[in-house]
């Protein structure tokens, strides 16, 4: 039996999605080397970035209650996990592995930049690609989760 | 025919990411901190206003936020700073020249573009420019014509707002 043929626009359509995939992996990698390079999982530069931001917005509203009530009190486990986050997301997505997974940590970073107070339209944007990669499954068009969710049917990891 | 498509996108990536690993990045070294004038160039939905003193003259400057497609550009901004830093910035920019008691606007002038110079920390105005790290107010040419102050969040809105309500 053989794959059903699929037409020049749906194969362009993967295609556009996969570039995407690899842009926002690529784009996940960097900050994450950034993150790196500012030591953000072991300094207090996450507390300087958090206290730099709340002078920025409106002191009474709901991303200031969030910088001050949980951000700023825990910016070492803060730093520590969005490190991990954002090494996850560049793995996932550019190797396509557990990729709806990925998806789904980017989406969670994505509003989390909002709540801190980091928003703009652009957020939206990555929002929205993001959920792409929950809803298709691009790691089976190209990426490890093929192979794997051959040989782990069952495992939810990577479907 | 998927892959023959995957593998353009892999070749466009990789000729742009060559491109901009081409573009250098500026010889001299960037301005440090601290700043009198503190301007987030990554903030896209701020508003900067800049309160200038002089003897002869006083003007606020209006740094308008940015609109929804120049705020989702930024996401390639953030994507190339990685390879060359981002040196400038653009905002649009109202001038408002203050009656003495520097409450009220006497003349309004609109539809003006500021120039960050992330580098070197200054923002480039229509007539003037204001050094970021002292808040010095000077001409084009460099002649001192001032001090500058930078409104803080919240009353800067409110101040834009009492422009906007006596402005002529």
């Amino acid at each position: 039996m053989t794959a059903p043929k699929r037409g020049f626009a749906a194969k362009l359509g993967r295609g556009s999605v996969l570039g995407l995939r690899y842009f926002y992996g690529l784009f996940y990698l960097f900050a994450f080397i950034n993150k790196l390079q500012q030591g953000y999982a072991w300094t207090g530069y996450p507390k300087q970035v958090f206290l730099k931001q709340l002078a920025q917005i409106d002191p009474n509203g709901l991303m200031a209650a969030y910088l001050t009530g949980f951000l700023i009190p825990n910016y070492r486990l803060v730093g520590i996990v969005v490190t991990l986050v954002w090494a996850a997301v560049a793995v996932g997505l550019l190797l396509g592995l557990c990729t709806r997974w990925a998806g789904a940590l980017a989406i969670f970073a994505t509003v989390n930049i909002g709540l801190g107070g980091f928003y703009d339209a652009s957020l939206i944007v990555l929002g929205l690609i993001a959920l792409l990669f929950v809803v298709l499954p691009t790691g089976h068009w190209q990426g490890l989760d093929r192979r794997l969710h051959a040989k782990y049917p069952r495992s939810i990891l990577f479907r | 025919m998927i892959f023959r498509v995957a593998r353009v996108a892999r070749v466009a990536a990789a000729t742009m990411l060559l491109a901009l690993a081409g573009c250098a990045k500026p010889t001299a070294p960037q301005v440090q901190g601290p700043f009198v004038i503190d301007i987030p160039e990554y903030c896209t939905v701020c508003i900067e206003v800049l309160r200038c003193e002089g003897p002869v003259q006083r003007v606020a400057y209006v740094m308008h936020e940015q609109g929804a497609w120049a705020q989702i550009a930024t996401i390639w901004n953030y994507f190339a700073e990685f390879f060359r830093p981002k040196v400038e910035d653009f905002r649009k920019l109202t001038i408002y020249e203050l009656a003495p008691d520097m409450a009220r606007a006497v003349v309004v002038r609109e539809g003006l573009e500021a120039r960050l110079d992330v580098w070197n920390r200054r923002v480039e105005l229509p007539e003037a420019i204001v050094d970021q790290k002292t808040g010095a107010w000077l001409t084009r040419d460099g002649i001192n014509r001032g001090q500058c102050t930078h409104l803080p969040r919240g009353p800067d809105r409110q101040f834009v707002a009492t422009l906007k309500e006596t402005s002529p």
